[in-house]
């Protein structure tokens, strides 16, 4: 029973969500990559704590592709774009392909990367005798191949939590948007080794 | 007889068409028979509780309109409002539906009697309804989560059977409220 829940606890992975497997993406360093500002559409109330997992989502994700020596369209050319096309990212309506390619061809991007997080929340797992906090996180994510006007990853959903340690409970949401990040991009980065120099 | 059949055939013409697009699962269910059963289940569900303020058009027609529309109701893309009215328009329709199950969740609210033993599950339905007469959506895309800890279909049972009825709660939150003021045979 114990060795059971132990086992429990330490799953400490991401939750997949496979639509359509992921396909490789055909561009190789150091093309430009352009990461789109993350709206947070998680009905939790702390909009600090919401700003900071979309910030977090969108760091996250440029630092993944950076240490592969992929090239990082900088935050202000990225939303310079999105407000000159007049492009509300607030409206679900305008997650569309042909806006997130019409930002790549304005930023000069060889790929255009979008994060939406769906959801966050904090839940208690085990059971009555022995609870611990979790963070849970859902996003969607698109990558477009924007030379070849083709989506790698086109509104793929992923889950990713993370568990408490056993000495608190804080940053839970966050750890578990991160882990959503990493299992969006997984597939995708398996191909790309670590920069050498930043290889941890 | 003849003063009853004009009586039908008036009561018939005062009635509003409302066609059903098929209901879209992209909450990453990893089993095809699960998502094929939820999604055609809760268009039943919906359509049932449509019938009864509007005619619904057959399902067969709305599928093959669509299809010769060329609609992929998986690709986001398609999921705007004016591409909606758009569709519902060629297809001559008063009001249309199309609904996107978005979100689900297994769990259980266990008690000191009953570990394991309370599966809940969780959805949410995000839903446009449009009126192709106002050239407007009565709602845009917006998400109805439904929860039930009861509730079962077929061999689904258990957490991921509540599923199916935490979708019909979803449905009817969106609905209910929309439909009070909808009778059969008017707006």
């Amino acid at each position: 029973m114990f060795v059971l829940l132990t086992a429990a606890f330490c799953f400490m992975g991401q939750k997949d969500s496979p639509q359509t497997p992921p396909s490789s993406l055909e561009i190789r360093p150091p093309a430009r990559i352009a990461v789109i500002e993350v709206p947070n559409l998680s009905r939790d109330k702390w909009e600090d704590l919401k700003k900071q997992e979309s910030q977090m989502a969108r760091a996250y994700t440029e630092e993944l592709f950076k240490e592969r020596g992929f090239v990082i369209v900088a935050d202000s050319e990225v939303d310079a774009s999105v407000t000159s096309q007049h492009i509300d990212l607030k409206d679900e309506e305008q997650w569309t392909k042909p806006h997130f390619f019409s930002i790549g061809h304005q930023t000069n991007a060889s790929v255009v990367i979008f994060i939406a997080i769906r959801q966050t929340r904090s839940k208690t797992v085990g059971n009555i005798l022995l609870k611990r906090a979790a963070g849970e996180a859902q996003i969607e994510s698109w990558c477009l191949d924007v030379s070849k006007k083709r989506a790698v990853l086109d509104d793929i959903a992923k889950k990713g939590e993370k568990l408490a340690p056993p000495a608190g409970n804080t940053g839970l949401r966050l750890g578990a948007v991160r882990k959503a990040v990493e299992a969006s991009f997984e597939s995708l980065l398996k191909e790309f080794p670590k920069l050498g120099g930043t290889q941890k | 007889m003849c003063l009853l059949a004009t009586i039908l055939v008036l009561g018939f013409q005062k009635q509003q068409s409302i066609g059903v697009f098929p209901i879209v699962e992209k909450t990453g269910e990893r089993d095809p028979a699960f998502s094929q059963k939820l999604t055609s289940e809760s268009r039943s569900y919906l359509i049932k509780k449509l019938e009864k303020c509007y005619s619904v058009v057959n399902t067969e027609i709305i599928d093959k309109s669509l299809a010769a529309e060329k609609f992929d109701g998986s690709d986001r893309d398609n999921w705007t409002t004016p591409n909606l009215l758009r569709l519902g328009k060629r297809m001559h329709l008063d009001k249309a539906v199309f609904a996107v199950i978005g979100e689900s969740f297994n769990g259980s609210s266990d008690t000191f009697f009953s570990i394991g033993g309370g599966a809940t599950g969780t959805a949410v339905v995000r839903i446009w309804y449009l009126d192709m007469q106002a050239n407007k959506p009565i709602i845009k895309g917006l998400r109805f989560e439904g929860k039930s800890s009861s509730g079962a279909f077929g061999e689904y049972t258990g957490s991921k059977g509540r599923i199916f009825r935490a979708v019909q709660i979803a449905l009817d939150k969106a609905f209910d409220e929309n439909l009070k003021s909808s009778t059969k045979g008017s707006e």
